[in-house]
């Protein structure tokens, strides 16, 4: 090897911004379906599927501040003949994904009653459906996204779908605790327990994932290994490790099997934004440690 | 159909900048951006030290990694192997200079002039040949090219260490070279096939 691998300085914080919201969003509202499905916690699921949407929406502006040409955003999904591109694709995702989403939460609330439609009626159900696997492909694009640039050992791997999927569930989990804590919703200790149990195997999942991600990348070379010395900085081992998933395992195995009422409406709270911050911090870390091949 | 191609002798390569220089004259790209560029690294610890040159531009890949990502369509590759993008299409979304391994895309948030806050009357008149906010390349100077001249950076080098010319014709001087000097291409593993070619230092 004759020359140093240079790293990628093109995305940054407004991308890992961008994923991390589709992330959360597309979490939060597969969780919230699901528990739909299960008749469980409805209330919350509620508004879990509203959320979701609108944070994947929330993302998007992101995305378009990334542009360099923000006034021609539509050209991203408006061009049928590159289909190739997984940022086409991903916009197509999040579009069909937000649509959907909407046309499913929507009729529960009182302000669009008048649909003609309902989450119970078979094409509310159809809908649903639909929704809920558009919201899986929402999550995981990110992966694809990243994982095409061959010239980045670090992201061209088939691990990292998984890495966002699970990190993706545990945000999701992580919002609709705080929504229920901060709407002040009547959190029965049930789904405390039964959210924080999802939380805590989520965590450990994607702790798992983490560790083979990275064990296989500390054998594709040298650029791979610069990408690993690259992640050897606060942001990823203190921020997105520590605070971001240790500290929240730690808490939510509290909150599930030892504490109190008070205090894990206070740990949960506190559990779910570290978890939330580690997603963010985890997106980004993995953004700029992208190292390039060396050329020679 | 001819498929253009680049043969950069390693050897004769003495790291003068001056096709650096002859692209960015040809072209008025801004401050920081290189559609031609030589790098220089150092190898070894003392006393065993080499110093290597490696002119760096687009290699117009026969399979561009970035025509592959780009969303809008605006990247896109010419019958003669020429990889182009379209200005008014591009949305300067990034994913195309992240996607090229030889990172020989840049995008031009800012014109700055070379010489302070105004553009020089020069510069004005260059840069109108430049969009704001979009990616940009090396374009192997298509408009000399189809004029029937060589491209900036080969005809400037003084050392005759670009050769320009069609990698289809098995009698060209560029394929004759590849064949006779042992041609290769960078990262060849990844399957981009360059149109550009190196013969070993």
């Amino acid at each position: 090897m004759l020359m140093f691998p240079e790293r990628q300085t093109t995305y940054g914080w407004l991308v890992a911004t961008d994923i991390f919201l589709a992330g959360v969003g597309g979490g939060v509202f597969l969780i919230s379906v699901v528990l739909e499905l299960l008749g469980k916690y409805e209330t919350i699921a509620k508004t879990g599927t509203l959320l979701g949407p609108v944070l994947v929406l929330l993302g998007t502006f992101f995305l378009i501040a990334e542009l360099g040409r923000k006034t021609r955003f539509y050209k991203l999904f408006t061009n049928l003949s590159s289909p190739s591109s997984w940022l086409s694709r991903g916009t197509w995702i999040l579009i069909a994904f937000v649509i959907l989403g909407l046309a499913y939460s929507l009729p529960s609330f009182q302000l669009f009653s008048w649909l003609p439609w309902s989450k119970t009626s078979a094409l509310g159900q159809g809908i649903g459906i639909a929704a809920g696997l558009f919201s899986v492909l929402v999550i995981i694009y990110p992966g694809f996204l990243f994982g095409v640039v061959k010239g980045i050992p670090f992201w061209n791997t088939p691990i990292l779908p998984f890495v966002f999927l699970f990190s993706s569930l545990s945000t999701g989990v992580a919002a609709i605790m705080l929504v229920a804590l901060l709407s002040g919703m009547n959190l029965e200790i049930t789904a405390v327990h039964h959210l924080g149990a999802a939380g805590i195997v989520l965590i450990l999942i994607l702790l798992l994932a983490l560790g083979v991600y990275l064990y296989i990348t500390s054998h594709q070379g040298f650029a791979a290994m610069e990408s690993l010395r690259l992640l050897k900085t606060p942001l990823f081992i203190s921020g997105a490790l520590i605070v971001g998933l240790v500290v929240p395992l730690a808490v939510l195995i509290y909150a599930v099997f030892v504490g109190d009422m008070l205090t894990i409406s206070i740990l949960t709270g506190v559990g779910s934004l570290c978890l939330l911050a580690g997603g963010l911090l985890l997106r980004y870390a993995i953004i700029r440690a992208g190292v390039y091949l060396s050329l020679r | 159909m001819a498929r253009y191609g680049m043969v950069i002798d390693l050897q004769r390569c003495i790291g003068c900048h001056a096709c650096t220089v002859a692209c960015k004259v040809e072209h008025y790209t801004g401050p920081g951006i290189f559609w031609c560029r030589v790098s220089d690294d150092e190898v070894g610890t003392y006393p065993l030290v080499s110093r290597h040159f490696l002119p760096k531009l687009c290699m117009h890949c026969q399979n561009p990694p970035c025509v592959e990502v780009c969303p809008t369509g605006a990247s896109y590759q010419r019958e003669d192997g020429i990889v182009l993008i379209d200005y008014d299409k591009c949305v300067g979304c990034g994913y195309c200079i992240v996607a090229c391994p030889y990172g020989a895309r840049y995008n031009s948030r800012e014109m700055k002039g070379y010489f302070g806050a105004e553009l020089t009357p020069q510069e004005e008149i260059g840069y109108n040949q430049h969009q704001l906010g979009v990616s940009e390349k090396c374009t192997f100077c298509v408009h000399r090219v189809e004029m029937g001249e060589e491209p900036a950076c080969v005809r400037v080098c003084p050392t005759n260490a670009r050769i320009f010319g069609d990698l289809e014709d098995s009698n060209s001087e560029v394929s004759q070279l590849i064949r006779s000097k042992h041609g290769f291409q960078l990262l060849p593993e990844l399957g981009t096939e360059p149109a550009v070619y190196y013969l070993p230092e």
